[in-house]
């Protein structure tokens, strides 16, 4: 995993970095806003992943270095905030009523973040270098009528993980992965019949495994445009797009495919109990696969095995598309007194040898198509060759299917599925629930 | 009347009555510079509060930028809105524990105070819960009643089927009221037994002579002499009922499944914090609020009328 020699050339890396945005440091040098002591900037970031993610904070102090070098009287101060996003929201309506606070925020694209914060953000077109956004992708879900108010620090997609050794034991060939859902479900039967759980997961409390099935699963019967349609209204939720991706996710369950405890498990143990080898699969997102098979290195973290750990990008079917959208991205509030250098500061975090660094410390997919990732991660887990080849292969791809909801329609869908479930009223009633919240909108 | 001194001096003697001198201090402008600082703290914090909070009802606000006026729209989307709905039959159900909320801990402090019961053990036992966090109880009893819990092993080990009891519709609130009731028990039991020392053991000596069993102590000299612990205590438990369950719950089933135990203040609180209404979540808790208000102001109304038969 992450050597002295990666994390020195790492270093190299940036100091390289910093010697090229030298050149920057001097322009910014020349429009610090009056009333600041002589010029010394204080440039505060609030980062969700800094004590979420091994690795992060070790290469952010690196990148902070490296700008504070290459800007000099620039001080950054990096402060770790929750990822949970709640706790978030309460922080950024406080920062954004008081009008003060941070300079950067990292918060999720599209409508669980930038859009409805977008009128108290700066836009950033101007203000970072255009090459570096010509680079990258996922800017339309941190875009609000043609501004942009987000850099996405990575990309995000919707995956299903497999553990090979159990399909194995069921006499499955572990390296022909199911290509859609029916082979999914013969694979499933086969696992089960061999005493082995098919998939691993919990849906209690927040519910969110039925949003990541529904987005692992939609793209194999609509199409991308179909999910943009749903989010804007355009389709209701009891129109058969939706009620046909529904229902797979309901025959899994009603197969006996999931976990017993699957409807009273958080999240995060039914995550558990896969990297535990007490479940074949696992609806899952890309950014933890490093977690999922040797968590991301950490000994203590679990994983099912760098060699043992399978990925199914995506499922096809007749609509088939790649979800692949922005992942948490790169804010500056308009209250902040420093745009341009925060700006400047979201430029060096999203160009393409930080993006890489991300991706090469702890597996970040990067948002900067500029990056090299055919070293690192790629090399160490076989499964994330496989899912590159995928998900940055180009071609049509869009957000998950449910990150263009608004959050209201999220948490009711999520209700209602739990009481679909649990078998207290069917996937109509249960659609019929969420249409009339999304009506509200 | 008048007293003389071994000195020979005549002084007035006053009879030691409380009332001029409080009357004294009443009027004593330096009292109200001991009351000003706790004032200011209840004025700035508690009032202000309250009453920007009706200001803010009463605009569109999304928690950006300047809330705008937009009337009672808020209040009247509250009716048409079926989780308000929901919610408030939620509460309404949990209210109706209310009554075993209260009498349980008064039987358990009426046992320990008469020694059926080891007390000190028992007080520190029960008490533990109140110490927890009720988000932390909320999480424990998510692992305690999961499908592989402790309590459905105890129960497959009795030859009987697991509960989902906190994914099925029919036992997630029972579940609910179940772990509200034991995390507010043990400071129940100790309000009564603060109560139950303050009764004079003569009147349950006198009411066994005159051949009053356990239950008829209990009934008529017990229980009426507790009867301002026991307002208290339904005055706190109501006010729990409704306005003061969402960390446990938010912990321990998220309001789910469906909406079967979304209660009025945790969908305050996704409103204001999850979807970004804080103006339309504030209508709702000014509801509530007068709701709630009404409902205890009753309560002593009640109590009172009853106190003066």
């Amino acid at each position: 995993m992450k050597s002295s020699t990666k994390i020195a050339a790492q270093r190299r890396r940036f100091t390289a970095i910093g010697a090229a945005a030298a050149a920057a440091a001097l322009l910014l040098a020349g429009c610090a806003p009056g009333g600041d002591d002589g010029g010394e900037k204080t440039i505060v970031v609030w980062d969700q992943q800094l004590e979420n993610t091994n690795g992060w904070a070790e290469l952010m102090a690196d990148v902070d270095a490296a700008f504070e070098e290459a800007n000099p009287g620039v001080t950054i101060d990096h402060v770790g905030q929750t990822t949970d996003s709640a706790a978030h929201t309460q922080l950024l309506q406080a920062a954004f009523q008081a009008g003060e606070g941070p300079d950067v925020i990292m918060m999720q694209p599209a409508n669980d973040g930038v859009y409805i914060y977008a009128e108290a953000l700066t836009p950033l077109n101007d203000l970072i270098d255009k090459s570096v956004l010509d680079e990258m992708i996922g800017l339309a879900d941190t875009s609000v009528d043609g501004q942009i108010y987000g850099i996405p620090s990575g990309v995000q997609s919707m995956v299903i993980y497999y553990n090979k050794a159990l399909f194995s034991q069921a006499g499955l060939d572990p390296e022909a992965a199911p290509k859609d859902f029916d082979e999914l479900m013969t694979a499933a039967a086969a696992l089960k019949a061999a005493g082995i759980t098919p998939f691993a997961g919990g849906n209690g409390a927040s519910g969110d495994l039925s949003v990541w099935a529904y987005s692992n699963l939609f793209p194999g019967v609509g199409t991308t445009e179909d999910a943009l349609a749903v989010g804007a209204n355009e389709i209701k939720f009891t129109d058969p797009v939706v009620m046909d991706t529904l229902q797979q996710y309901v025959d899994i369950y009603d197969a006996g495919y999931f976990d017993a405890g699957v409807l009273s498990k958080d999240l995060g143990t039914g995550i558990g109990d896969f990297t535990a080898g007490q479940g074949a699969m696992s609806f899952n997102i890309a950014t933890l696969l490093p977690a999922m098979a040797d968590g991301n290195g950490d000994p203590t973290a679990g994983g099912v095995g760098i060699e043992n750990l399978g990925v199914i990008p995506n499922l096809g079917g007749p609509a088939n598309y790649v979800p692949v959208g922005a992942a948490v991205a790169w804010t500056v509030p308009a209250f902040s007194p420093n745009p341009d250098v925060a700006a400047k500061y979201i430029e060096m975090l999203s160009n393409a040898e930080t993006q890489q660094a991300m991706f090469d410390s702890f597996g970040w997919l990067p948002a900067n198509t500029a990056a090299d990732t055919s070293g690192g991660p790629s090399e160490t887990y076989p499964a994330m060759r496989v899912m590159l080849d995928t998900i940055l292969g180009g071609g049509d791809s869009q957000l998950p299917a449910h990150q263009w909801w608004k959050a209201p329609v999220a948490t009711e869908f999520k209700k209602q599925m739990q009481a679909v479930l649990g078998g207290s009223i069917t996937l109509e009633e249960a659609m019929t629930a969420v249409q009339a919240i999304q009506d509200q909108q | 009347m008048t007293t003389a001194t071994p000195a020979g001096v005549t002084v007035n003697a006053v009879a030691p009555v409380a009332g001029p001198k409080k009357r004294r201090l009443r009027n004593d402008p330096r009292v109200l510079l001991f009351v000003l600082p706790a004032a200011v703290l209840l004025i700035v914090f508690r009032v202000v509060p309250v009453f920007y909070g009706i200001f803010l009802s009463l605009t569109s606000w999304s928690g950006l930028g300047q809330p705008k006026f937009s009337g009672i729209e808020n209040y009247i989307r509250l009716f048409n809105d079926p989780t308000v709905a929901q919610a408030a039959v939620n509460n309404l159900l949990i209210v109706c524990a209310v009554p075993i909320w209260v009498a349980l801990p008064l039987l358990f402090a009426v046992l320990i105070h008469e020694g059926a019961w080891p007390g000190g053990i028992l007080k520190i036992a029960f008490v533990i819960p109140n110490l927890v966090s009720p988000a932390l109880l909320g999480l424990c009893f998510s692992l305690l009643l999961g499908l592989d819990g402790p309590i459905n092993i105890i129960l497959q080990s009795m030859g009987l089927q697991p509960i989902e009891w906190l994914a099925n519709s029919n036992t997630v609130l029972g579940a609910v009221v179940f772990v509200l009731i034991y995390a507010s028990f043990g400071v129940g039991v100790l309000f009564y037994s603060a109560g139950l020392a303050s009764i004079d053991d003569s009147l349950l000596d006198a009411a066994s002579i005159d051949g009053a069993n356990w239950a008829q102590r209990l009934w008529y000299v017990t229980i009426p002499h507790l009867r301002s612990v026991t307002l208290f205590w339904t005055v706190v438990v109501l006010t729990a009922a409704t306005t003061a369950t969402f960390p446990l719950i938010y912990t321990l089933t998220g309001g789910g499944p469906g909406r079967a135990t979304t209660t009025i203040d945790l969908y305050i609180f996704q409103l204001a914090f999850q979807f970004q209404k804080p103006a339309y979540a504030t209508a709702l808790g000014v509801v509530t609020f007068v709701v709630v208000f009404a409902v205890i102001l009753v309560l002593f109304r009640l109590s009172r009328r009853k106190s003066d038969d």
